[in-house]
């Protein structure tokens, strides 16, 4: 394909708008209403470009450019064009910050009698300075208002946690409507009304929260007005702009933090290649207030006379590294799946190396992942065959449990949304609810305790098709497919037969699979046999499987350790610990009586009764780390927020401590230095020191799973009863965030 | 009655209307015929078929005379009017009192009732047979006529007329692309306004590779004024149906929707009979007449938006999203409803198919001018004698349609403008009496030929109160998805109201010509494109009347109320009362053979004694008021 677009020649394969290809040649075509993942509206009028041969000029944006095609962006009649049009839109804008002669002057605060300086002009408007329609009048270069202002006289609505709404700005360029229809799958904001008197706005002139808003703030990101406005940063105005990995779950998207002399004002998605523009509300909004918030801990504490006292450093390490010394009893080191890879390597190296009888492990219950492989006999040296959100697209079925994906996976969430406007079908099973059931093709209402029934249900449905006398599997499917549950009644039953066999029919038919699960799914007695029963599933329909942990690091720590942490069904009780290094929030592992505990926290909070010493973190974005996201993807990054008073980075702990012993265990200056160590020691994570987010993503290397049978399915109640620790998606190391923040409360409606 | 048969083969359809043909010659009872459309039974046209009703079985010839009630015959003006075989007589105006008279007098005794025929208004001759009447004889109306011919909820009656012959034709002896290759030779072309050819938009439907196909028929008639869509399906509605199935043969569909606008209850009725019926007989369904060829039609109720008549809009109504347009290309022929291959063509293109693939595309061509072939069915209203539906050869002239046809101006008045193609239309002035109507005609007039609507305005009519008038209606109507069209046709609006008002300055003619430039230019669809032609074509014929507003705060016609005050000329004012009676608000004084005077201070300008005035003694002064203000500003 091959076309010439102001006199100069562009070639590529493929379908390409016009827009597209005028961008990449570097020409600047004025828009309003385009956004690169949502389908063009046309709405804004503002990109009409000419092509010889064409009577009527046509928008670049929807127009595909064709092979041969002449194209003309930037004529005298188009820009005599986009003034008109943009003459229209500011009828209905307020457009004193435009034309204004004085609008550069009056910028500046006037010094004047009183003691305060004192703003002047009008040029009130929060999103003075940083507005798309202000940068397009420019660019188009108008210089006169034609119509009087005739904004839509709406009240700005302030009656929403964090986010403004002022419809008096709003172009009704469409772009809010469509990123949180098609693109974030939650058709909260809506147009209401036609014509002129067209507003944004929701059903029924609900707030926001009352409509179900998840709150991801994408619609405050693609307004290119001040419509639509985070409240807490809406005068200031950022000087320093820096990356951010967020580690609020396991999605990593990358953020752009914005601070204003030093101080971080809030975050903003980046388009990093995991969640490409794309956050959630945590992300989006509440960064600045976890990491800022008042229960920090700031300095080392150690207890004397039977209270926490703030002491130094040097006095906390040597404090710790005295009683840990000196305690009988096996020490453990116990790491959460929310720590960086350097991080648990660190505090891995200190139980492993640093005592005799040292051990090491993950506060979390079992990832998913974990019990799965488990389940279906998948080595722990084995990779896993993780599949990145791209991959999503190609899906043509995609079966969830009970995952509230919006809020526990947000990017995945809007992945399988996506997928779903492409005709995939989706099937949901669990009680919660979410946005993503409206687009369900068969949604089953039932607890996870019925998981794995409902599977066998549907495994039955197949077996009889497909896994005929002679297949591999016919061994381990038909007794399961035979077997039926006493306890469940037949009501349920007979729910699970009919939607058991939709599901059957639209698995059949629809290939490739996916199947995402998480950590309700796999927790508990039923976690093993709901494991088991999916894994069945997925080798006779050739789906692939998706865990979601909740932990940033989940993938990570399962990559480097195995399991790693407590142990559900297996392995016989450890001897309880004398002495601990608790860096997990979970309960503690058992231990003696009286056993000396050093708790490395970044809040206050009830852990910290037990503790002997107190050594204060930082979080993920304080810190130089790497952490491995839910697609396998490895991503490192450098600290960007400065630690809050004297808190070190969980690696550093376990190197002072280890010297202060004087025994073995990890030594490094740096985080990188760990990095490398995990390099050499475990193949998997080959390249992960170049894992940068502006270089080549490196994903944790897999090799294909060797173990293609089916596992058996153990029957109800088989397996011990696994600890499962009080989990909650919105945890941040201690940090109750969903509880604590009064917008996150209010969101999640606790 | 006896169950429908199921036809089952091309030839069993073939001898059902063979059969019907002979039933209908064999059957010699009197037959009275009411044309009961919706404007007819507004008229009392149910009334007159109950009165007629009772007279026959008084007269107790209720088993020798049947009564047919049909649809509209298109002389709205006469309606309700009856048409009396084999007298061939054609009553006017029929109320249910003349029911007996009708029985008694022209059944049984052979008289003609000459206060119910027709009455030329200007030579005052009465016309008894349909064809001599003025407003018929010049007419061509191979689309439109038949609706006297048959009851729309009956099958037989449009067998009987040899319908669904040039179904089996089709099913029987051609392919698709014989199909196509008829109708491209008949060079028919989309009656819904833009006038794109139909046999290329079937064929690129044909060739797309996506399946299902759609085809979908537009009943979604918005034009203020215009019915004419309406009057076909409510009284042809197999005629309609008929061209779905053949069109849906053509293009390989396997689905046909018709969206109708839920305001035509009587459409929507006739057509939902319609569509039953033919999925007793067989005609719909799976393995139609053991073809293999499978359709069924549903039917879509609109909501009455004016912008779902656009195609991309209706689109996205039928799938139950916002009636919105979205930008074309990619066409409906590409990527339709659901994304897949759509035929979309207008109730009257429908209705034309049927009569290509049965006499010939060869036949159809010699109708009509060199690239508009076929005729044009038109409703005729407005400031005219003989309002109605007038079906004529393209290439007609505007004269013989407003003048012969149409019968002129009521009371004597002199023409001023005709407005074609509905709100987005243009108001073509006298120098275009003459222009022979096709499409490329009335483009370059800068009018369109729309859906086929034509609003007569005499010189009582103030053109920028007409402009005005449309752009409030598409003001209105614009969905408000792109900028131009909602921001532009509101911001003509309000430049025109401030002129009508009184309040224009000078550069607002040209702020509206660059305005209206820009929409027409940069909106997304046929809405906005064509919003500005009441601007545009009024500006273009009739700009003196904006200068008279703007400069000299002037209405020339008398209508603009901030600009006028009515007087009564005492030389002229004969006194009769009849600006009094019409008067709404009771501020004429004056007695009979008096001067009578208008107290201005209660005025509302409403016009009615303008109006009612047959001496022209009421004067539609510039309010001096104004210029005053304006001195003073």
């Amino acid at each position: 394909m091959k076309a010439v677009i102001d006199g100069r020649v562009f070639e590529a394969p493929g379908k390409t708008t016009i827009l597209e290809a005028a961008r990449r040649l570097g020409l600047d075509i004025p828009t309003l209403c385009d956004h690169p993942r949502l389908e063009p509206a046309a709405s804004c009028r503002m990109c009409l470009v000419e092509i010889s041969g064409r009577r009527d000029p046509v928008p670049a944006c929807a127009t595909v450019l064709e092979d041969g095609m002449h194209v003309a962006t930037d004529t005298p009649a188009l820009r005599e064009l986009r003034r008109g049009v943009l003459e229209m839109i500011l009828a209905e804008h307020p457009s004193a910050c435009l034309v204004c002669a004085d609008r550069n002057a009056c910028r500046e605060p006037k010094e004047g009698i009183r003691k305060t300086v004192e703003p002047t002009g009008c040029v009130l408007c929060p999103k003075d300075g940083r507005c798309r329609l202000q940068d397009t009048a420019a660019a188009v270069g108008l210089e006169r208002i034609v119509f009087p202002e005739a904004p839509r006289s709406a009240e700005p609505r302030r009656d929403d946690p964090l986010i403004d709404r002022d419809g008096g700005l709003c172009i009704l360029c469409g772009l809010c409507v469509r990123v949180c229809r098609d693109l974030r799958g939650a058709s909260v904001l809506t147009f209401v009304g036609r014509g002129g008197r067209t507003t944004v706005g929701t059903a029924l002139d609900l707030t926001l929260l009352e409509s179900g808003c998840l709150f991801c703030g994408a619609c405050v990101d693609v307004c290119p007005t001040g419509a639509l406005l985070e409240r807490a940063a809406r005068h200031v105005r950022p000087d320093e702009r820096k990356p951010l990995l967020c580690a609020l779950c396991g999605e990593g998207c990358l953020l752009q933090a914005e601070f204003d002399r030093g101080r971080l004002l809030g975050t903003r998605p980046a388009p990093g290649p995991a969640n490409r523009g794309q956050a959630c509300v945590k992300g989006r909004f509440l960064v600045a207030d976890i990491l800022g918030h008042p229960s920090r801990l700031t300095g080392p504490l150690a207890r004397r006379d039977g209270t926490l006292v703030p002491v130094s450093w040097p006095d906390a390490l040597t404090a710790a590294a005295a009683g840990l010394r000196s305690s009988d009893g096996p020490f453990e080191a116990v790491g959460s799946a929310q720590d960086s890879c350097e991080d648990l390597w660190a505090l891995h190296e200190l139980g492993r190396e640093g005592f005799a009888s040292g051990r090491f492990s993950i506060a979390e219950p079992p990832s998913p992942l974990e019990v799965i492989r488990k389940a279906a006999g998948v080595e722990a040296g084995e990779g896993w065959p993780d599949v990145p959100n791209a991959g999503l697209a190609a899906m043509k079925t995609i079966l969830v449990f009970d995952e509230d994906l919006p809020v526990t996976a947000p990017i995945l969430g809007l992945e399988v949304h996506q997928a779903v406007q492409q005709g995939a079908r989706l099937i949901v099973f669990g009680p919660g609810e979410s946005c993503l059931d409206r687009c369900a093709k068969v949604r089953v209402r039932a607890g996870l305790e019925s998981a794995a029934e409902f599977l066998l249900e549907i495994l039955a449905g197949l077996a009889r098709t497909a896994a005929g006398p002679g297949h591999p599997g016919r061994a381990e499917l038909g007794p399961a497919a035979r077997m039926k549950p006493e306890e469940s009644s037949r009501a349920e039953r007979a729910v699970f037969k009919e939607k058991a066999s939709r599901a059957a029919v639209i698995l059949e038919k629809r290939k490739p699979a996916a199947f995402i699960f998480g950590p309700r799914f796999a927790a508990g007695t039923q976690g093993r046999r709901n494991a088991a029963a999916l894994w069945n599933l997925a080798r006779l329909t050739g789906a692939v499987l998706i865990p979601v942990a909740w932990e940033a690091n989940a993938r990570g720590a399962q990559a480097l350790f195995g399991g790693g942490g407590k142990n559900g069904c297996e392995g016989a009780p450890l001897p309880a610990a004398g002495s601990l290094l608790l860096a997990g929030d979970g309960p503690p592992p058992p231990c003696r009586e009286g056993a000396f505990i050093v708790v490395a926290a970044a809040y206050e909070s009830g852990a910290l009764e037990a503790a002997d010493v107190v050594l204060p973190r930082t979080l993920f974005a304080e810190q130089d780390g790497t952490w491995v996201n839910r697609e396998g993807r490895i991503q490192r990054m450098r600290a960007a927020v400065p630690a809050p008073g004297e808190a070190r980075p969980l690696w550093r702990m376990a190197v002072d401590l280890a010297r202060a012993i004087g025994s073995g265990g990890p030594s490094a200056s740096a985080a990188g230095e760990i990095l490398a160590g995990i390099e050499k020691e475990r193949p998997s994570f080959a390249g992960a020191s170049r894992a940068w987010p502006d270089e080549k993503p490196v994903f944790l290397s897999a090799t294909a799973v060797s173990r293609t049978g089916f596992a058996s399915v153990p029957e109800a109640g088989e397996c011990s009863a696994a600890e499962e620790g009080s989990r909650d998606p919105d945890d941040v190391h201690g940090l109750r965030a969903g509880a604590v923040l009064k917008s996150l409360r209010a969101v999640r409606r606790r | 009655m006896k169950a429908p048969v199921k036809l089952k083969t091309v030839k069993a359809l073939e001898q059902a209307v063979e059969a019907q043909k002979k039933l209908r010659q064999a059957d010699k009872k009197p037959v009275l015929t009411v044309s009961a459309g919706t404007c007819g039974q507004a008229r009392g046209a149910l009334k007159v078929v109950e009165a007629l009703q009772t007279a026959l079985k008084k007269a107790k010839l209720d088993k020798k005379v049947k009564i047919r009630v049909t649809g509209c015959h298109g002389f709205c003006e006469a309606e309700p009017n009856v048409l009396v075989h084999p007298h061939d007589l054609f009553y006017q105006k029929v109320d249910p009192a003349n029911a007996d008279t009708i029985v008694l007098e022209t059944l049984k005794k052979n008289r003609t009732i000459k206060a119910l025929l027709y009455k030329d208004p200007v030579t005052g001759k009465t016309a008894p047979r349909e064809k001599a009447i003025p407003f018929y004889k010049k007419q061509r109306r191979v689309v439109l006529g038949d609706n006297a011919l048959i009851d729309p909820t009956q099958i037989d009656d449009y067998l009987a007329i040899g319908g669904y012959g040039a179904l089996a034709k089709v099913l029987g002896k051609m392919t698709p692309e014989a199909v196509i290759a008829e109708v491209k030779t008949a060079g028919l072309r989309g009656r819904g306004g833009a006038g794109f050819p139909t046999g290329v938009k079937w064929e690129m439907a044909r060739s797309q590779k996506g399946t299902p196909k759609y085809i979908i028929c537009n009943a979604d008639e918005g034009d203020p004024g215009a019915y004419m869509d309406r009057s076909l399906l409510e009284g042809n509605p197999h005629r309609v149906l008929e061209g779905m199935l053949i069109g849906g043969f053509a293009i390989g569909a396997c689905e046909g929707i018709i969206f109708v606008r839920d305001e035509y209850p009587l459409a929507v009725k006739h057509v939902s009979l319609a569509v039953e019926e033919l999925r007793k007989r067989g005609l719909l369904g799976s393995d139609i007449l053991g073809t293999g060829f499978s359709f069924d039609i549903r039917i879509v109720k609109g909501a009455g938006a004016f912008v779902c008549g656009e195609e991309t809009a209706l689109i996205a109504s039928i799938e139950g999203l916002v009636g919105e347009p979205r930008q074309r290309p990619p066409f409906p022929a590409e990527k339709g409803l659901n994304g897949k291959p759509t035929v979309i063509n207008n109730v009257e293109t429908w209705g034309n198919v049927p009569l290509i693939l049965g006499k010939g595309g060869a036949w159809y061509a010699k109708i009509g001018t060199e690239k508009s072939k076929g005729t044009k069915i038109f409703s005729l209203v407005g400031k005219i004698n003989n309002t109605g539906l007038v079906e004529v050869p393209m290439g007609t002239t505007l004269r013989e349609i407003i003048f012969d046809i149409g019968g002129g101006i009521p009371g004597g008045r002199k023409f001023k403008a005709v407005q074609t193609g509905g709100p987005s239309g243009g108001c073509l002035p006298t120098s275009k009496l003459d222009l022979p109507i096709d499409y490329e005609s009335l483009t370059a007039a800068s009018a369109i030929m729309g859906s086929g609507g034509m609003i007569v305005m005499d010189d009582k009519t103030c053109m920028v109160d007409i402009a005005k008038y449309f752009l409030n209606f598409l003001r209105d109507e614009s969905c408000g998805k792109c900028v131009s069209c909602r921001e532009g046709t509101q911001r003509m609006y309000e430049i025109v109201t401030r002129i009508s008002e009184g309040k224009g300055k000078v550069g607002d003619i040209e702020l509206l010509e660059e305005l209206a430039a820009a929409v027409k230019d940069a909106s997304m669809c046929n809405l906005g494109i064509t919003a500005a032609n009441p601007i545009l074509s009024t500006l273009r014929y009739f700009k003196r009347e904006y200068e008279a507003h703007i400069k000299e705060k002037r209405c020339p016609a008398g209508v603009c109320k901030s600009l006028i005050r009515f007087t009564v000329l005492p030389d002229k004012c004969t006194g009769c009362l009849a600006c009094k009676r019409a008067c709404p608000n009771d501020c004429i004084h004056g007695t009979l053979r008096e001067v009578h005077n208008i107290d201005q201070e209660k005025c509302i300008k409403c016009g009615a004694c303008y109006e009612a005035c047959r001496f022209e003694a009421v004067e539609a002064q510039r309010d001096e008021a104004i210029v005053i203000l304006e001195g003073v500003k």
